[in-house]
């Protein structure tokens, strides 16, 4: 008898403390760190954005009963791409990796393959339907798979189009009317790259354009180079084995139309490429070159840094795709989505992946591509008042329709780099087209052997 | 004067381990750790296929393929012509030659005159990389922007991105501009410790500048020379931090790519992030023997033995 | 001591020519810093404005105030950086430049000649095996493992300028001190250091410009936010192509300069002491 009051009273109190322990179980903070890069200072939403969905992380934790809370340290870089990645590289090899990464889609295929980042499926599958994951563009998700896993959750999207100066080309003699369809000329493949050229010859013949001002292409290495290769017929990856593809008619088609600009037509000056950025822009701004290829994103940056009138932009630059290499085929684009990942260093996989998915919300991507005029990657952002009030963005978005990525593979870093040595070379005045891509061809054999296919 | 201590009367026999511990141990201990183990490490790499996309451990052991790769490449002859051009021309011109000019001037005019001079030209080596490439670019660029065909324009010098038409010329003054003040400051101490009388003498017996300077000033600062001569090509072979900033080893097919530039392309550098540990390995050990082939000659050429002087204490 | 000038003005108008580079460069420099634009030497609009970042912190408008460090920081941070690479090569090249000049062991003669091999390993290529190894002694990713390295990437000259400044010392001194009773160490410390001053004063110049405009080290193995050095702050004002404001890159980098033209300046006298001496003539 007292031997089992003891107990009673013994499990009573037991089960009290439980009790209280439950109630006023301790709240457990956990520290995330995440790293994220412009390098272009008005993507700083890229860090924001998750910064503000902690909030909305810990009160769904709230919600749910978990004693879990999270804090966040985020970082935002403005350095260089290559600094950056390399010392992401050192220490995900350390075990000191961020548990969220942002970075270029094309990273999952090196980062994937060495396990610095951890596949999402399972977690999309998850959670896809109580978060906006459910609406995401799937061109998109498409950029950020990898050996059919999904590795990252897009971030932004771009587009890079062709601008032109209407005011220019009224000066040569087109009507208003000429003038505005130029874009559905362009998109239907009725106005070639060449018929480019050659509206850009007379102008500069007639004198309306400086010599060497008719079309300016970006003037450094980078990934519009790819727009004119998939133009002139190129394929980049073999979607069966994922190797990489050279098609060297292809490759030699956009090495002489970049030869012909500079050399035959004479619409880019000699030596263009290395040109400084900065003067680029600033030549650009002025109004002296009638036809170029940017980046959406330089329609922030002409106004805010190079002091761009936007009424005169407005009136005076108008923008379409970049126009396709025959007549009949639609004009192109190409999109480079940045993406977040999960590191495989991260403690709270499944925390940090929800927290990703949080950012993902179309209220934060409309102030993202509002601020640094990047597209979204929800379709449910195209119905935010922030978005809809931006006329340009809603004027680009449909060359998403027409759009090319570069291909997720290890090994396309050393295929850039010997590409573009060779358009350098070509463009510089150094070799003919169909030498460089034979020099092209001998050094991909050498350096990637049986992993890319010359065709 | 010379007082020497033979074996027999070494008044501390027992200490001297610990003396040899004490004064050797710092320095060899880092030698072995940051030198010798690094690049040993390094050796091993360029027997991998080690990249970004396989980790650190992920790696498989390839044998000679990455040696391999670098023989047949088309520009493994060209990079390295480039870089025996990029060292000696601008070892000669500035490292040693402009070195010397400024050294030898500087110290012949007025104190505070030379002081400025020497100043001036140690602006380039304190400039932070970053903003002296910024400089040249802005130096070498179009009109109206250039600073340069601002003053060539007069004389019909068309407007071209001249770094880009000349890039060897540049590549040569760039980096030039920046070696030159390691030499002017050591020739400049050597020529101030030489005795004025030596010089007053030549002069009054009628010599001319030159003569002073080709039979008085380069004989005394002979060793000097020989040190700058060989420690600048060493630091030339390895370096590439301008010409990455400027050219980047282009226009075109490797116009102006050294050896040290092209293994940190491979090695660290890559546009798309895979970056190429292993075979940007096999690049550095290259590089290492020819920078030991390099100062196993100079050793030799320059009759090494001679600098160093038996000690006088046998302690 | 007096210059004794040479004659005609030649040498002169060749002084002008070839520095006349470096007075456009920097001319240009200069102005830039205080312009708005520039095309060629001229300005179009002068402005205090690139200098801002003196008096406030260098918030971008991404920021929040009080999770960046100031100018100051970076400057302080530098410093400290500096300053540690300074003492410790000073240490190590003091002694092993003594041991060289001064001890007699078995291969002398080949560790100096080994430590001018060593300046021949290219650094910068060696960087993933240097990782590596600070790795496995828990160095990485804290400011001392970067201090070391950087010391190691210093001995090779350190050391031969220190062993020339030690050869240069007369034997009677050091065998007065031995004769006295002194040990080595003691001998070293008390005799030698004093009379070898010039030389670890110039070397210590040396040593803090390379740390001072260090950027690679310092941002690759200290991946956290604490490092940041002024370097790492110049490198993320340029590193964007797209957005740089070269007013305030320049007015920044002459910023970074100007506590190393001082020190120069100050110590000019001791930089031209490097070959006191010397190796032998």
């Amino acid at each position: 008898m007292r031997k089992s009051l003891i107990l009673t009273i013994f499990s009573f109190i037991l089960l009290l403390s439980l009790s209280l322990n439950i109630a006023q179980e301790k709240i457990q903070t956990i520290t995330l760190t995440a790293w994220t890069i412009g390098p272009d200072r008005p993507s700083f939403y890229r860090r924001d954005n998750l910064v503000d969905a902690v909030k909305r992380l810990n009160s769904l934790l709230e919600k749910e009963g978990s004693n879990i809370r999270v804090k966040l340290e985020a970082t935002f870089d403005t350095g260089t791409w290559a600094d950056y990645k390399q010392k992401f590289v050192l220490a995900a090899s350390a075990g000191k990796a961020p548990d969220i990464i942002l970075s270029g889609h094309e990273d999952v295929a090196p980062w994937g393959e060495a396990g610095y980042i951890i596949p999402l499926d399972d977690l999309i599958k998850k959670y896809k339907d109580t978060t906006d994951l459910k609406d995401v563009i799937p061109t998109l998700w498409k950029s950020v798979q990898y050996k059919e896993k999904t590795w990252a959750i897009p971030q932004d999207s771009e587009a890079r189009p062709l601008y032109f100066r209407k005011d220019l080309l009224k000066k040569l003699g087109w009507t208003d009317k000429q003038i505005n369809d130029l874009p559905k000329k362009i998109q239907s493949g009725e106005f070639t790259i060449y018929d480019m050229l050659q509206v850009a010859k007379t102008a500069q013949d007639k004198g309306i354009i400086e010599k060497g001002y008719g079309f300016w292409h970006r003037p450094r290495q980078g990934n519009d180079f790819y727009i004119y290769y998939y133009n002139f017929g190129g394929e980049m990856q073999d979607p069966k084995t994922g190797k990489l593809i050279l098609v060297k008619d292809a490759l030699k088609r956009e090495y002489q139309f970049f030869a012909d600009n500079i050399f035959k037509y004479r619409t880019a000056p000699e030596k263009f490429i290395g040109m400084e950025w900065r003067i680029w822009h600033e030549t650009v701004v002025a109004g002296k070159v009638l036809f170029w290829q940017g980046g959406i994103w330089h329609w922030a940056e002409w106004q805010q840094v190079y002091k761009a009138d936007p009424k005169d932009l407005e009136n005076n630059v108008g923008y379409a795709l970049v126009p396709s290499s025959d007549k009949g085929k639609p004009g192109i684009t190409l999109t480079h989505p940045l993406a977040y990942m999960v590191t495989k260093n991260s403690k709270y996989p499944e925390i940090a992946f929800r927290l990703i998915a949080l950012a993902t919300n179309p209220v934060f991507d409309a102030r993202h591509c509002v601020t640094s005029m990047h597209l979204p990657v929800l379709s449910s952002t195209r119905k935010q008042s922030t978005y809809l009030k931006n006329k340009f963005l809603r004027d680009v978005e449909y060359m998403l329709k027409f759009t090319t990525f570069i291909p997720n593979s290890p090994d396309f870093g050393t295929y850039d780099t010997i590409v573009f040595k060779g358009l350098s070379a070509v463009a510089n005045g150094d070799v003919k087209p169909e030498e460089a891509v034979e020099v092209v061809v001998r050094d991909l054999e050498n350096a990637l052997g049986d992993r890319v296919i010359i065709k | 004067m010379m007082l020497k201590i033979g074996d027999g009367v070494n008044p501390r026999p027992k200490k001297i381990n610990w003396n040899l511990f004490f004064f050797l141990f710092p320095a060899i201990a880092l030698i072995i750790v940051f030198f010798f183990i690094p690049v040993f490490l390094t050796f091993l790499m360029s027997f991998t296929n080690m990249s970004t996309s396989t980790g650190l451990t992920g790696f498989k052991v390839i044998g000679f393929k990455n040696y391999l790769q670098i023989l047949k490449s088309q520009w493994t002859l060209k990079i390295l012509k480039n870089t025996l051009l990029y060292v000696f021309t601008t070892l000669s011109l500035f490292n040693v030659g402009t070195a010397l000019f400024l050294a030898i001037f500087s110290t012949h005019i007025s104190e505070n005159a030379g002081k400025f001079v020497r100043t001036l030209w140690l602006l380039p080596r304190i400039t932070p990389s970053v903003v002296y490439a910024t400089l040249w670019t802005w130096f070498t660029a179009e009109a109206p922007y250039g600073v340069l065909t601002q003053f060539l324009s007069p004389f019909g010098v068309t407007s071209k991105n001249l770094l880009y038409t000349y890039p060897w010329i540049f590549i040569i003054l760039i980096n030039g501009f920046v070696g030159a003040s390691f030499g002017m400051l050591i020739f400049t101490s050597a020529i101030k410790n030489i005795p004025p009388d030596y010089i007053m003498a030549a002069q009054v017996d009628g010599a001319s500048t030159l003569q002073i300077i080709r039979k008085v000033i380069l004989p005394m600062i002979r060793w000097p020379i020989l040190f700058v001569t060989t420690y600048q090509t060493l630091s030339l072979l390895t370096s590439f931090e301008y010409i990455l900033l400027t050219t980047d080893g282009g226009p075109g097919f490797y116009t102006t790519e050294v050896w040290a530039l092209y293994a940190y392309h491979n090695a660290l550098s890559n546009y798309y992030g895979n970056t190429l540990f292993g075979f940007g390995a096999a690049l550095s050990v290259f590089l290492v023997i020819l920078g030991i082939i390099f100062s196993i000659i100079y050793l030799k050429v320059f009759n090494f033995k001679a600098l160093i002087s038996e000690p006088k204490i046998e302690v | 001591m007096e210059n004794y000038g040479f004659k005609g003005p030649i040498p002169i108008i060749l002084l002008i020519i070839i520095c006349l580079p470096i007075i456009l460069l920097y001319g240009w420099l200069i102005i830039s810093s205080f312009a708005t634009r520039m095309e060629g030497l001229k300005p179009y609009g002068w402005t205090l404005n690139n200098w801002r970042f003196l008096l406030e912190k260098p918030t971008f408008f991404w920021q929040t105030e009080e999770e960046t460090p100031n100018i100051w920081v970076y400057t302080f941070n530098t410093l400290i950086y500096s300053f540690g690479i300074t003492i410790f090569t000073i240490f190590i090249c003091t002694t092993a430049g003594y041991a060289i000049s001064r001890l007699n062991f078995r291969g002398r003669r080949s560790l100096l000649a080994l430590t001018i091999i060593l300046h021949s390993f290219p650094s910068i290529t060696l960087l993933v095996g240097i990782f590596v190894v600070l790795l496995f002694l828990g160095l990485y990713n804290r400011l001392f493992g970067v201090i070391l390295v950087r010391v190691s990437l210093q001995l090779p000259f350190g050391i031969w300028i220190m062993k020339g400044f030690f050869d240069s010392i007369s034997w009677d001194v050091e065998m007065a001190s031995l004769v006295d009773g002194c040990s080595r160490l003691k001998t070293w410390y008390k005799i030698m250091l004093p009379l070898v001053r010039p030389g670890i004063l110039a070397l210590s110049v040396f040593t803090f410009l390379s740390g001072w405009g260090d950027f690679l080290f310092p941002y690759i193995f200290i991946p956290s936010k604490t490092s940041q050095t002024l370097s790492v702050y110049l490198r993320s004002l340029t590193a964007d192509v797209r957005f740089v404001d070269y007013g305030l890159v320049t007015a920044v980098g002459l910023y970074y300069m100007i506590p190393i033209i001082l020190l120069y300046i100050f110590a000019q006298k001791y930089l031209l002491n490097i070959y006191t001496g010397g190796t032998k003539g």
